[in-house]
């Protein structure tokens, strides 16, 4: 990646699976024009994973620098969005493994984490930082469901979660969503 | 009235601000695959190195089992191994001159 202050001439007008392929051989300036396609989503769901601007930012340039070093392994490049989202959330659970030093498998452990508590009103309509209070296992498979738009099946083999246990999972976290807001609705009104 | 339905928790949730794109992302993203690079460049050339060591210190043991020093003076094998030494260094000295080269 050798100029990255601007994009190369034509780049940004080619279709994303030549820039793919053109990235997958080795070009730089291809892959640090996918970097600036697909920087906002990426970015954007990494911060509604962690709950951090900073750290959220961090991952996903990890998770970017993984996709470079993987690249020559994607079959498909129009599959190149999905496969970089499943990277991004292996790079968060890999995050998560570190910092409890729980064992493979912690985000569905962390899941049985104590309940954080009574609402705080004035947070409360923040979704952001309710999705945040929401148990690892549950957010990853809302944001996933909800955010994302992915289908329940899609989530399974993007976290590598039985299929049972996404499905609780989008279930009780959106029904924990909703008893939040509820409950700050009431405290409002 | 506070009755909430799954439907109005969906909502919220897509209407989730998305991150603005952002080329200092990007300028981020490229410095690390720089320094990524330059780890691997590092491994390949202690490697390359370290077999390079490898090969002189057993060359002349090598070239012995082979007969080809056998009938040669005694003093022809250390000079011989500090040839090969010197070479060694000459090779390591391009690596780090290429090396401080690139990232001109």
């Amino acid at each position: 990646m050798t100029d990255t202050g601007r994009p190369a001439a034509g780049l940004h007008l080619a279709a994303e699976t030549v820039v793919v392929l053109l990235a997958a051989a080795g070009d730089d300036a291809a892959f640090a024009e996918l970097v600036r396609r697909r920087q906002s989503p990426i970015r954007s769901l990494l911060r509604r994973l962690c709950g951090q601007a900073a750290l959220a930012d961090d991952l996903s340039q990890q998770t970017f620098l993984q996709a470079w070093q993987r690249l020559k392994t994607l079959r498909e490049p129009a599959a190149f969005g999905g496969w970089l989202r499943q990277i991004a959330v292996n790079t968060w659970f890999s995050h998560l493994r570190q910092g409890s030093h729980t064992a493979v498998g912690a985000a569905v452990e962390v899941m049985e984490l104590a309940d954080p508590g009574p609402v705080d009103p004035s947070v409360a309509l923040d979704m952001e930082r309710l999705l945040a209070r929401l148990k690892p296992a549950e957010r990853v498979c809302v944001v996933l469901a909800h955010v994302e738009g992915l289908t329940h099946p899609e989530i399974a083999t993007a976290t590598g979660w039985p299929l049972g246990t996404v499905k609780s999972h989008v279930l009780r976290g959106t029904a924990q969503l909703r008893q939040w807001l509820q409950a700050s609705q009431s405290v409002l009104s | 009235m506070n009755e909430l339905t799954d439907d109005s928790v969906l909502r919220a949730l897509r209407q989730l601000p998305e991150v603005a794109p952002d080329e200092a992302f990007v300028t981020a993203v490229s410095l690390r695959i720089r320094a990524q690079r330059r780890q691997l460049l590092a491994l390949y050339a202690l490697l390359g190195i370290a077999a390079l060591a490898a090969l002189v210190l057993l060359a002349p043991a090598l070239l012995q089992l082979a007969g080809v020093l056998a009938a040669a003076p005694a003093q022809v094998l250390p000079l011989l191994q500090s040839t090969l030494w010197m070479t060694l260094a000459a090779c390591a000295a391009v690596i780090t001159l290429l090396w401080t080269r690139r990232d001109a």
